[in-house]
């Protein structure tokens, strides 16, 4: 420490500390008050995705998956997670691919509303975030489909997948 | 006598009595049959007699009188009949309807209900109509009841959930993965062995080799004896959890015959197989389809008699029931020797129901037109009977077999009958696989299907009219190339000993070219999960001990395929090589759906194999691929090669960086492209691109 920066006493640090720790846990006003959906963010490419966190049962590293050939081309493979055989899908094949940053890394393992288990690709292990309840309110409103865009005030634009229905569609795809 | 007592002895006099009834339905089945022949109408007889004997014995025993007097009535209408004719059908009739409400009785009995059938009534029936004497007279005499001491004692049992059971047949699993990977560790220990360098000093060596044989052979110990635990545990949980197929079809000759008077016709059940067992769910679930499939086969297959002997076929029609376990699988066939499905008036009422189009039904064929008969609200009775008619039997049937994961197809030839097979996974023990390898993927047969392996000879293949053959002990078989089949590869002829494996199901044979044959492994096989389970190649998966899946293949589906050789119209072929299994996966997205074909490589050497095995329009190549050479490295090394001047390479990246352009270029690649720019419509334009300057090249 410099000769000329002032002493500061232990009061004074207690103090400092308090003060961080409110800012820390004070959100905007406007938010304090909104429910909230926590999903797992992550990006594919240039766009950004996200799942609901409800559904994400593990993120396994992309490894010990067997491919399947004569499987539709969004079929990356199967593997096996908790003694279960489970499909592994390739979101980009899903979505329409449009470029991606690195090879996919992991695995996301998600459960389904009947219990089923399926495993998408991802370039990097998601992070954990929450979207106002009410942007995705209004993003599902918008329109049907498996992909919502979720905007808000202050919110990057985030497609939420609906994953279930995206995976219906590729099947849908496959058989016509 | 005490009340618990009580209840105990009519339990297991209820189970006694219920295999009594069917043994009876048996031999009255055969013994209103006059052309059963004297010695079996003789056995017949005898065997109704001793099981009525005994019901009323029995009976009688437990104090059950009015059960007892019904058996002691049927005797009386028996002993006038000689005991080597055939009985009336009226009589018979009779008998069985009594056995029913015999059984009823019993069954409402031990479950304390009250409203029991009036077996008095039965009696006085079968006497035709005379009153029943009070207490049942001329029953046989009610015995003392048993003392308890003389009592033959309940053996006791527990009650378990069966998701108890699913579990305990889980741990089973992966205790023989846990097998499994013993062995594998044995393995590796002797592989490890093999390696120790040679300028060890002598004690060195010698201990090392001695603590390495030791643990070989500690492994390989362990593990057989593991193996052989849960190979005991397996047999007693396929003996807890499954039960003979005869216990569901047993009843169904009765059901047949039943029917079969109903309906003024004559036919009767042949069953083999019925031994084999299955998961005691999937056998109660199959209870309901069966006895729609076979009704189905008397009411719309079987003809009237006349008609049958104007046919030149026997008055008597024949369902025939076969059951046999191929692997995991269980196959149960029923057939019919009657008229066969009539595909012209399937299609028109089809279309007269609006189940189909007419411009759709004119373009069926006739396996798609048998198909329709598990739609939804189709038949082609005119009106509903008793029967049926209302087009809500065999839709119920296909959802009831998808409901076990099974599937159910149907075959028939006009004149000549149909048949229906189902296939359902018999999913307790393990199934015996060949495994074989192709590229760097190993895939299991069932053991059951390979008949024989053996190495290819130049001299023993030929060139068949559709595809090569193989001479194999004065036979041509079909020749295929697995890898082909699959779609790996292009196919190529099997060079001078590679392995080639002799595959039979369904009465027909392939041989098919391999790359391996790492041996052969004891897995359970699962089915692939719902999404994946219309795939046609496989019948499931198996899990390897480092955890991988393994798929394997469904026999008959290698009989009928041929090579996926590009037809004649088909897109461009192109070869993507990327070590990252979604990055293929994304290529080949984008490839499929601009009407490409793809194969794909997971490395350079890989990538030359293909390129050795056939022609590409196109090769996109990732540049970083991981261990061995690199994509700048490949491209150059085909860029030397004159056979493949008109191929361009696309090379993509996830670094774009002028230095890595350059590298490409100087290697010869005909564009580049950086992954994060890869969207389809890009990397379409720059290999349909690059396969234009080429052109304009050659």
């Amino acid at each position: 420490m410099s000769a000329s920066s002032p002493r500061i006493h232990g009061s004074d640090v207690d103090e400092i500390l308090a003060r961080r720790a409110e800012r820390a846990r004070a959100a905007p006003a406007a938010d304090r008050s909104e429910v909230a959906l926590p999903v797992a963010e992550f990006g594919l490419g240039a766009e950004r995705y996200a799942i609901p966190l409800a559904s994400l049962r593990a993120v396994l590293p992309l490894r010990l998956v067997t491919p399947i050939p004569r499987a539709p081309a969004h079929v990356i493979g199967l593997l096996r997670f908790q003694g279960q055989l489970v499909t592994a899908h390739s979101l980009m094949a899903l979505l329409g691919v449009k470029g991606w940053r690195q090879d996919c890394a992991v695995l996301l393992v998600l459960e389904r509303d009947d219990g089923r288990r399926v495993a998408i690709d991802c370039e990097h292990v998601p992070r954990i975030d929450a979207l106002p309840q009410r942007a995705v309110d209004q993003a599902r409103a918008r329109g049907a489909g498996p992909v919502h865009e979720v905007t808000a005030e202050g919110l990057r634009p985030v497609a939420l997948l609906d994953v279930a229905a995206l995976l219906a569609r590729g099947a849908e795809a496959s058989h016509g | 006598m005490d009340e618990a007592v009580m209840d105990a002895l009519v339990a297991t006099f209820s189970r006694e009595a219920e295999e009594l009834g069917a043994q009876l339905t048996r031999a009255l089945l055969v013994v209103e049959k006059p052309e059963q022949g004297t010695d079996a109408l003789g056995a017949a007889h005898a065997e109704l007699r001793r099981g009525l004997h005994r019901l009323k014995g029995s009976a009688a025993t437990v104090g059950l009188a009015e059960l007892s007097d019904l058996a002691h009535e049927m005797e009386e209408q028996l002993a006038p009949h000689a005991r080597d004719t055939a009985l009336p059908r009226s009589l018979v009739d009779a008998f069985l309807a009594a056995l029913d409400q015999g059984l009823e009785w019993m069954r409402r009995r031990a479950a304390h209900r009250a409203d029991r059938p009036d077996l008095a009534r039965v009696v006085r029936s079968l006497r035709g109509g005379a009153p029943a004497e009070a207490g049942g007279g001329g029953a046989g005499p009610a015995g003392p009841a048993p003392s308890a001491a003389g009592a033959e004692p309940e053996v006791g049992g527990w009650r378990v959930d069966a998701r108890d059971v699913a579990s305990l047949v889980a741990d089973v699993e992966r205790l023989r993965e846990i097998a499994l990977r013993l062995e594998d560790q044995g393995r590796e220990a002797a592989r490890i062995l093999s390696l120790l360098p040679k300028g060890l000093a002598p004690d060195v060596a010698d201990a090392l080799r001695g603590a390495l044989l030791a643990a070989r052979a500690a492994l390989s110990g362990d593990a057989a004896e593991l193996g052989a635990r849960v190979e005991a545990m397996e047999e007693w949980l396929k003996a807890v959890c499954t039960l003979p197929c005869e216990t569901v079809i047993e009843p169904l000759h009765r059901t047949v015959r039943d029917l079969a008077r109903q309906l003024g016709k004559e036919a009767k059940v042949s069953a083999v197989g019925v031994e084999v067992a299955l998961d005691r769910r999937i056998l109660e679930a199959l209870r309901a389809p069966l006895v729609q499939l076979v009704r189905n086969a008397v009411d719309h297959g079987i003809e009237a008699p006349h008609v049958r002997e104007q046919a030149g076929k026997h008055r008597e029609g024949i369902v025939a029931i076969r059951v046999e376990q191929a692997g995991n699988e269980v196959l149960l066939e029923i057939s019919d020797d009657g008229a066969g499905l009539d595909g012209e008036r399937i299609r028109a009422t089809a279309v007269s129901r609006g189940v189909v189009g007419v411009e759709e039904a004119a373009r069926l064929d006739e396996r798609q037109l048998a198909a329709l008969v598990f739609r939804s609200g189709f038949s082609t009775r005119a009106a509903a009977t008793g029967v049926s008619g209302r087009g809500v039997g065999l839709d119920v049937v296909a959802d009831a077999v998808k409901s076990i994961h099974g599937r159910i197809e149907i075959h028939s030839v006009r004149g000549h009958g149909t048949r229906f097979v189902l296939s359902v996974p018999a999913e307790l023990g393990s199934s015996p696989l060949t495994l074989v390898g192709v590229g760097d993927q190993v895939f299991g047969i069932p053991m059951h299907a390979v008949r024989k392996a053996l190495r290819a000879e130049a001299t023993r293949i030929r060139a068949g009219h559709f595809g090569l053959q193989l001479e194999d002990d004065g036979a041509l078989l079909p020749l295929e190339d697995l890898g082909g089949l699959l779609g790996l590869r292009q196919p190529l002829a099997p060079g001078d000993g590679q392995p080639v494996l002799v595959v039979s199901a369904e009465g027909r044979e392939t041989a098919l070219a391999v790359d391996s044959t790492p041996g052969d492994r004891w897995p359970v096989v699962r089915p692939l999960p719902d999404e994946l389970r219309h795939l046609e190649p496989y019948l499931g998966a198996a899990t390897l001990s480092r955890g991988e899946p393994l798929l394997v293949l469904r026999p008959s589906w290698l009989l009928e395929r041929r090579s996926a050789a590009p037809a004649a119209g088909a897109g461009p072929s192109v070869l993507v090589v990327d070590d990252s299994l979604t990055a293929r996966a994304a290529h080949r997205a984008v490839l499929e759906s601009a009407g490409y074909a793809a194969h794909a490589a997971a490395s350079a050497a890989q990538a030359l194999e293909h390129l050795r095995r056939g022609a590409y329009h196109a090769i996109v190549c990732d540049v970083d691929l991981g261990e061995g050479m690199d994509g700048i490295a490949l491209t150059a090394l085909i860029r030397g090669r004159p056979e493949l001047e008109a191929v361009p390479v696309v090379l993509v990246s996830s670094h774009d960086e002028d230095a890595a352009r350059r590298r490409a270029r100087e290697a010869g690649a005909d564009a580049f492209v950086s992954k994060a720019d890869c969207a389809a419509g890009m990397l379409l334009a720059e290999i349909d691109g690059a396969m234009a300057r080429r052109r304009r090249r050659a």
